[in-house]
């Protein structure tokens, strides 16, 4: 399988006061394929966020190298926030059509794109509505159909359904799949819940704090849609529990 | 699911709002009408004092609103508020009037003046009401703006003014009020002939009359605060609600 993006020895500090100096991240080093759901997982601290924020280009100053395959540009980057970051004086269509803004598209082309994922989403009802009148799930959903309209080749997501109740966290990794499925996009995510990355990713690098570093990287095979009671996943889930567990 | 627990700026919105903002418009004017009587002045002159004043008012927010908004977003981060931002808090405490007399001898009595000296008044709380909207930015905002390959004209148009929109509202109300006071005074100590400064000073052994006068400009401002500036404010936050 073709490398999506790889990372060789990247290392961030951060000056916490004069003097002290707080290593996040120490000298981490993987590729990520093309096409794969990949799971960060680990507790709090253990510079998940981090990571994803310099793998996303959001965090510009750090030690090592990160480089892009031929076939990707920061262009087709895009990001799932933990708290969802609409912006409050766009109504949900605006919100949704953001990055098509900066492309060279037609206005027709831009609303029939955000329809598209309006639709996809349930949300065209809302597609006036502001972010302050929905649920959290509903803007979730918002943020979501925000980083797929765009049709990127990479997605990062922050614990995208840390904020959610888990009925509504686990409709939304349903749709999720699915959508990965049928799009093929590469997705990077970031969770502190272990079932959770056993359900979605195809692998899962466990991260260890103080300073950050990949402990273990697990392959998960178990075949999708994946059963949550079978033997195999609670092995894995053990495994990885093992692995976390201070 | 959608929750309509929000409220909305219902100014404007009923009858009752529609009369109370006409109230506003006449009240004022038939103030203006029968004050002109009083002070045995034409209205004709008293309506174009009135209108000059807030013309040169109207030019120098004008002019404040533009310079203080671009020189927030410029100055507001980085190493350029560490050095800019004790610069422009020191000029603020600036003692204006003190140069008034020093203007006047260079530049004359011109509008010129008048409306420099405003512009220096009311930039003041517009420049920092704007540069505090900035400081409050999420990062979370700025780095969906990135992500999104914001730039130029569209990160100006969807990013930038709706999120400078309260602090620029707030700094208006404030700077506009400021700039009020310093009108009068300015036109004043300047010795233009036409304005409301030239009216008080044309009256000021009348006591009835400059009270009264002092009282319809208040009711002006207040009109204009609330007919204006208020709804605004409100309209403002309201878009910035999570």
């Amino acid at each position: 399988m073709n490398t999506a993006l790889e990372l060789k020895n990247i290392s961030k500090s951060f000056q916490e006061k004069p003097g002290e100096t707080l290593v996040a991240l120490k000298n981490i080093s993987l590729e990520i394929r093309l096409g794969e759901f990949f799971i960060f997982l680990g507790p709090s601290g253990a510079g998940k966020s981090t990571l994803l924020r310099v793998m996303s280009g959001l965090e510009k100053s750090y030690e090592g190298n990160l480089s892009l395959s031929g076939e990707i540009a920061k262009s087709d980057f895009s990001f799932v926030f933990q708290q969802f970051a609409l912006l409050p004086w766009l109504t949900v269509r605006e919100n949704i059509g953001l990055g098509l803004m900066s492309r060279n598209l037609s206005s027709a082309d831009r609303n029939k794109r955000v329809s598209e994922e309006l639709k996809l989403f349930k949300l065209e009802k809302f597609s006036q509505a502001f972010p302050r009148e929905l649920s959290g799930g509903m803007r979730q959903r918002v943020g979501l159909a925000r980083a797929l309209c765009t049709n990127p080749k990479i997605i990062f997501m922050d614990e995208p359904f840390s904020e959610l109740d888990s009925f509504t966290a686990e409709e939304l990794r349903q749709d999720l799949l699915k959508i990965w499925n049928e799009r093929k996009m590469t997705i990077v995510m970031v969770s502190h819940n272990i079932e959770e990355a056993l359900e979605l990713a195809d692998r899962i690098a466990v991260l260890t704090p103080l300073p950050g570093r990949i402990e273990k990287i697990i392959e998960n095979s178990l075949p999708r849609p994946r059963n949550k009671r079978s033997p195999d996943f609670y092995r894995l889930y053990d495994e990885l529990y093992t692995l976390i567990k201070p | 699911m959608i929750s309509r627990r929000t409220k909305r700026a219902k100014i404007y919105q009923s009858r009752t709002h529609i009369l109370v903002t006409l109230l506003f418009i006449v009240v004022p004017f038939l103030f203006l009408l029968v004050f002109s009587r009083l002070a045995h002045i034409t209205t004709g002159k008293l309506f174009s004092d009135l209108f000059i004043s807030a013309g040169r008012l109207a030019a120098a927010y004008g002019l404040a609103a533009i310079i203080g908004w671009l020189s927030a977003v410029l100055f507001y981060h980085g190493k350029r508020a560490v050095i800019a931002l004790p610069i422009f808090d020191v000029l603020q405490s600036f003692p204006t009037f003190a140069a008034l007399p020093m203007a006047v001898f260079l530049w004359g009595h011109s509008n010129f003046v008048v409306i420099f000296f405003l512009i220096i008044t009311v930039i003041w709380p517009i420049f920092f009401s704007i540069i505090s909207s900035l400081k409050l930015i999420k990062r979370d905002w700025q780095e969906v703006a990135e992500i999104a390959g914001l730039s130029g004209f569209n990160y100006l148009k969807i990013f930038l003014l709706p999120i400078t929109m309260p602090g620029l509202i707030t700094g208006s109300i404030i700077g506009l009020g400021e700039g009020w006071e310093a009108l009068v005074a300015t036109e004043i100590i300047t010795g233009v002939k036409s304005g409301l400064g030239g009216f008080f000073e044309t009256f000021s052994r009348n006591i009835p009359i400059t009270a009264l006068g002092i009282f319809g400009f208040l009711i002006f401002i207040f009109s204009v605060n609330k007919l204006i500036w208020l709804p605004l404010l409100e309209w403002s936050h309201h878009k910035m609600e999570e």
